[in-house]
């Protein structure tokens, strides 16, 4: 990160029902100078809530969420955050669920097993594209 | 008949003339006899007069049989036993003997004769002789024989009928040209078609929606290639499911079949009850234990992330691959237990999805398929599992480790070898540490179903992973 990612940093919202993973990542984010965690959300109902709220860079979405897909929201996402990029960051590894991610707008799709400096590394590229 | 000179005395002239005209008409009319063979024997049995019947039946002329003795028409079997003797023993004490029996002509073919042996005594009853009456009786004997065989073959039809017709499947003939031979009374009942409107028809032309099905394929394979063949199908024309048999037959075909509309209902529900039990299996084993292992390995992550303690950061590497391997290992569970029907699913289409997965899975990489006409669709079991899951851990390292642009998965059969190899134009192995633990595992997966797997890699130059794996006995699994 040179100079100029100081201009401004990436606002990342965190949707994620699993509350320890979801903890994980607010503190992994949370030391990154250049991202700063605007809003987390454990369902639907709670992240639509807060991406009305907030204009965001980057969304990390889980897609088993208790009260539905994780893909539903994207559409939502962009509504209230013209440009955000969409990681989806997953367990399944089902083809139907993932396709049906991409064809809703998913920038990117990672496994949750991948290591987390790999998951820093895509939200940064997202945040900077 | 009494062929015996009466006593002339004492009877006038003319009497003596009237009684030997009488008697000369009546030996003319006796030789001109032809459908009977009638003649005389003397006491011991020695042929004293023939008539046109006699030659006719029995083939000797007069002159040669006269003076011969009468058991020469006799088989030989009856000789041996006496039986010429014994007809006139029976015939001299009662009076007559009748029989119908095997006679032999002079040229020694046999017929069938019906004899009539009649003792002959003079006034004071001594015996003079015998009068022998013979009818050739063979046309009749052969009536009667193809009418026993008639009847023991309509017999066997109306039993064969009754079978056909008190067996709860459909059964129905045809004749090489398809045309009903026979039809019995379920299958009547099943196509509400009578069998008077239906044999004599063209079995395709009286039910088309049937040509081109499952069964329709099995039972024209019966006829062409002469074997039993069995099926299991939908029928358009019956809104039902058919399981049933063809036989080839001398005549053309017999099929069998019945309705298990019943039986398929309930082995679907079954399938459903089972499928929603390991769908909600999936679901726990998903959203509890995967969930879990996945936070720990990251949270291990998070934590070797903020240490600078180069002995502790490896063995919660350790810790950490442990924790992945386990977490793949669920979800490779999770997925088997998801796919509907998993052990029915072929072969190919289990490694189109595993492709299909990671292509989703990567942007920056082409994945391409490609599969050998030869290569079976069949389920192919353990091997089948084996082999789609290297492909995807050779997959899952090229994506990962090799950079590469291009990935191409091929699939194809060495005589009953199955070949199966994954390659990239990626940066090659050089001395990865983490892709070795990978190639460990895809060489004992590869072992479990007696494979062999062969990694060629060259620093800048991409890897291939290629599989070698016999389906000589695993292929009926």
């Amino acid at each position: 990160m040179s100079g100029e990612a100081e201009a401004r940093r990436t606002r990342v919202m965190i949707v994620e029902d699993h509350a320890d993973f979801r903890d994980l990542m607010k503190v992994l984010l949370g030391r990154q100078p250049d991202i700063e965690l605007l809003a987390q959300a454990g369902s639907l109902v709670e992240a639509r809530a807060q991406a009305a709220r907030f204009e965001l860079d980057v969304a990390v979405l889980d897609l088993g969420l208790p009260d539905g897909n994780g893909a539903d929201l994207i559409a939502d996402l962009r509504q209230a955050s013209h440009d955000v990029r969409v990681l989806i960051l997953s367990a399944t590894l089902e083809p139907a669920l993932l396709e049906k991610a991409r064809s809703a707008g998913a920038d990117e799709i990672l496994d949750k097993l991948t290591p987390v400096d790999a998951i820093l590394a895509t939200v940064r590229r997202l945040g900077n594209a | 008949v009494s062929m015996q000179p009466s006593d002339f005395g004492g009877v006038s002239r003319r009497t003596q003339e009237v009684l030997r005209q009488s008697e000369e008409r009546f030996r003319l009319l006796v030789e001109g006899v032809k459908d009977y063979a009638i003649f005389m024997l003397d006491p011991y049995g020695y042929v004293t007069t023939w008539n046109k019947g006699a030659q006719r039946i029995k083939g000797y002329d007069s002159e040669e049989i006269i003076g011969e003795h009468f058991s020469v028409f006799y088989t030989p079997e009856d000789k041996e036993r006496d039986h010429p003797e014994e007809e006139l023993r029976v015939a001299a004490a009662e009076g007559s003997y009748e029989e119908e029996g095997l006679r032999v002509r002079k040229d020694g073919s046999t017929f069938w004769a019906n004899v009539l042996i009649t003792a002959l005594r003079d006034e004071e009853g001594e015996l003079k002789g015998f009068a022998k009456v013979t009818r050739d009786i063979t046309a009749r004997k052969e009536a009667e024989e193809r009418e026993r065989l008639l009847a023991q073959e309509r017999g066997a039809r109306e039993r064969t009928t009754d079978i056909l017709e008190s067996i709860s499947d459909a059964f129905y003939a045809v004749d090489r040209e398809w045309r009903f031979t026979y039809v019995n009374s379920k299958a009547e009942e099943m196509w509400g078609r009578s069998r008077e409107e239906l044999v004599g028809e063209n079995v395709w032309e009286v039910f088309p929606q049937e040509v081109d099905s499952e069964s329709y394929r099995q039972i024209q394979r019966a006829m062409e290639e002469g074997v039993t063949t069995e099926f299991e199908a939908y029928s358009p024309g019956l809104d039902a499911w058919v399981a049933g048999r063809a036989y080839p037959s001398r005549e053309g075909l017999s099929v069998y079949f019945r309705d298990v509309s019943e039986h398929k209902r309930a082995e679907e529900s079954l399938r459903r009850v089972t499928e929603a039990e390991r769908n909600r299996i999936a679901r726990d084993l998903h959203d509890g234990p995967l969930q879990d292992f996945s936070y720990t390995a990251a949270a291990i992550g998070v934590i070797m992330l903020q240490s600078d303690d180069a002995n502790l950061k490896e063995r919660l590497q350790a810790a950490m691959d442990a924790i992945r391997r386990g977490a793949k290992g669920l979800r490779e569970v999770v997925n088997d237990l998801r796919i509907e029907d998993e052990q029915h699913r072929p072969f190919t289409e289990m490694v189109e999805s595993v492709v299909r997965r990671n292509r989703i899975m990567t942007r920056s990489a082409e994945i391409s398929l490609e599969v050998g006409d030869e290569v079976p669709a069949a389920p192919l079991g353990e091997t089948r599992t084996q082999v789609s899951r290297i492909i995807q851990e050779a997959l899952t390292n090229a994506r990962r480790h090799s950079g590469a642009k291009r990935i191409s998965v091929s699939l194809r059969m060495e005589g009953e070898d199955l070949l199966a190899e994954v390659s990239d134009d990626g940066v090659g192995l050089g001395q990865d540490v983490s892709a070795g633990v990978g190639f460990a595992s895809m060489r004992e997966r590869a072992a479990l179903v007696g494979g062999h797997l062969e990694i060629e890699s060259e620093e800048g130059r991409g890897t291939s992973v290629r599989l070698r794996v016999s389906l000589a006995q695993g292929a009926s699994e």
